[in-house]
């Protein structure tokens, strides 16, 4: 598996006063094995990488390749099977689904043998450190603990694929670098890329980059 | 369980299921027990109204006797089976909406047996009215509804609102689609001291199947004024009395519909709304932009469904309730197996789920998830 970015553009217009440019012409590979840090204060763009990255949204100029096939050139519906089946993202705010327990949750992307996913779901909240019952709903929860669903729901259907947003932000530094270690243990059949504008979580990345007003600091 | 599924998320917003489902319902059971009212009035009034015509063509004198002539050239005609002397009575039946008169036929004794089988009714109970006695058979949901049973009297000589003339004593209870009743031709005869019985009224009974062509010789009869009651007059009536009532209804009927599919769908819309960041999610997951929609149609339409279904039990429980502890007893008979009780009530869902699935598409026509999970950012 490889993802390509290459000159990766989004320009969001805006009603008065000049267009804000979010990302600029930003060039990225990322291997099955790579940890991609991205360090960057807030508004650098680093949300706005991973989703175009992710096929989330569509870059103004440049393009993302998947395994040297431009995901511009797939329809919705094929990206959004892509996501279901091969991609895990941690959004920055967990959005987790408030009707349904934090075991449904974390199986919302599973679609085939649930009974064995939760089995998984199970065994992902006991590493992450979840020590709460499953069948309690988010809302029971406190902000770390939803981030740490969050990450076992990114991680449940072994993505080869991980999209990472502040995985870390709601959390005590020992409970961060748990999610870490949980994190870089899928390398060896997954690439990811973890943002973040906390140095100290990266310490496993294979490649760290700085991302200041949508560029990436050479 | 599925994380689609609606019953994960009415479990946890209940209040926006009974929003949603008891007006359906409500709506459901109101419009078919109105409906159901007002159908077996009317069907009520047809058994006795049409139904009963369907065996004869009558002719009453109305100030003038009928002219000898006029009745032979019927009893010669081709479609002429028999031509019986008769007096047309009437008593009085309620039903839930309105008064409906019910036919006495003053016959004798042959006529009066061969009117029934033609009319399809027989005796359940008592007997047939003796030759001359002032005896009277009446149909049983006749009897039930003016609260008589074999061997009460009625009239208006013993009470001054009953429309039938003179006194009687009921000695039979009828059954049969036909409301009708019978009293001996012998005894008016006598109490009014009538030797030609035919010049105050005929009735006609048709060669078989040849009542149409029947009615249609007597139409063109001079008549002189004498009064005709035929098949197509009073099925005309019936029409246009029945026409009335249900442009009433009708109205009735499309306010309740339209009330509550704009109240449903606006609640949908509502609701809907509220989940679109939920929406947003699953499709950054990977879910169908397609499937989340088609999923919520069909939450609308399962929903729907299911709360027209527990209004129509729930309605016919009731109306089978009261059926059997007053309507049968009280002479009203409910009509409940008719198309008619139910097609209204089976558009309450028809409507909502049509109102709901626009309301949702507009949503979702419009739902853009990057956007409303930038809005968080
Ligand atoms: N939908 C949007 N419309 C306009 N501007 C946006 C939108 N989303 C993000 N931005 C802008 O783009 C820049 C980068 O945003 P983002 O990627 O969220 O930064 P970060 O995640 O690093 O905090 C910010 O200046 C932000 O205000
Ligand atoms: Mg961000």
């Amino acid at each position: 598996m490889q993802l390509d970015a290459f000159e990766l553009s989004l320009v969001y217009p805006v009603l008065s006063g000049p267009p804000v440019v979010a990302l600029d012409h930003v060039n990225l590979t990322v291997r099955t094995g790579d940890l991609i840090g991205v360090l960057g204060p807030s508004g650098s763009g680093k949300s706005t990488l991973l989703y175009l990255l992710a096929g989330l949204k569509k870059p103004s100029s440049g393009a993302v390749f998947l395994d040297n096939q431009d995901l511009a050139s797939h329809n919705d519906d094929e990206l959004e099977r892509r996501r279901l089946a091969s991609f895990g993202f941690i959004f920055q705010r967990h959005y987790l689904l408030p009707h349904l327990d934090l075991l449904d949750n974390i199986l919302l992307p599973v679609q085939h043998n649930r009974p064995q996913a939760a089995e998984k779901a199970r065994q992902l909240a006991g590493e992450l450190g979840l020590d709460v019952d499953l069948k309690r709903r988010p809302h029971e929860l406190s902000v770390g603990q939803r981030q740490l669903v969050a990450v076992a729901r990114a991680l449940i259907n072994d993505p080869v694929l991980i999209f990472a947003d502040e995985p870390t932000a709601s959390l005590d530094s020992e409970t961060g670098l748990r999610v870490m270690d949980c994190l870089a243990r899928q390398l060896h059949r997954a690439g990811m890329v973890v943002v973040t504008h906390d140095f100290k979580i990266l310490h496993q990345a294979t490649e760290i980059h700085q991302l200041r007003d949508g560029r990436i600091l050479a | 369980m599925n994380p689609l599924s609606a019953l994960a998320y009415y479990r946890c917003f209940r209040k926006r299921l009974l929003l949603l489902f008891l007006p359906v319902m409500l709506c459901v059971m109101v419009l078919f027990l109105i409906q159901a009212v007002i159908v077996s009035s009317i069907q009520l009034e047809h058994r006795a109204f049409v139904v009963t015509r369907k065996a004869y063509t009558s002719i009453q004198a109305k100030g003038k006797p009928i002219s000898l002539d006029t009745i032979a050239a019927i009893r010669l005609h081709e479609n002429t089976a028999r031509v019986a002397p008769c007096i047309l009575s009437h008593t009085e039946i309620t039903s839930l909406l309105s008064r409906i008169g019910v036919r006495v036929y003053l016959l004798g004794d042959p006529d009066m047996r061969l009117l029934m089988e033609r009319m399809d009714v027989s005796l359940v109970s008592g007997r047939l009215p003796a030759a001359g006695s002032d005896e009277i058979v009446l149909h049983d949901v006749v009897a039930r509804n003016k609260g008589l049973a074999v061997g009460d009297r009625l009239g208006s000589d013993l009470d001054p609102s009953e429309t039938l003339l003179g006194a009687y004593t009921l000695v039979g209870l009828l059954e049969g689609d036909a409301l009708c009743g019978f009293a001996s031709l012998e005894n008016w005869q006598t109490v009014h001291d009538v030797a030609v019985p035919e010049e105050y009224g005929i009735l006609v009974m048709p060669q078989p199947g040849r009542l149409a062509a029947l009615n249609q010789f007597v139409a063109y009869l001079p008549l002189s004024g004498n009064e005709l009651s035929s098949l197509p007059v009073s099925t005309a009536t019936l029409t246009e009395s029945a026409n009335r009532i249900y442009l009433l209804l009708n109205t009735v009927f499309v306010a309740v519909l339209l009330i509550n599919a704009i109240c449903v769908s606006f609640l949908t819309y509502l609701f809907t709304l509220s989940r679109s960041r939920e929406f947003a999610v699953l499709n950054a997951i990977g879910y169908s932009r397609r499937a989340i929609f088609q999923r919520s149609l069909l939450d609308v339409l399962i929903l729907n469904l299911l709360a027209a279904a527990t209004g129509l039990l729930f309605s016919l429980l009731v109306a089978l309730g009261l059926q059997a502890t007053f309507f049968l007893a009280a002479g009203r008979p409910l009509t409940l197996l008719s198309l008619q009780v139910w097609l209204p009530a089976l558009c309450v869902p028809l409507a909502s789920v049509l109102a709901e699935m626009v309301a949702i598409r507009s949503i979702f026509s419009r739902l853009d998830p990057m956007q409303l999970l930038d809005q968080d950012a």
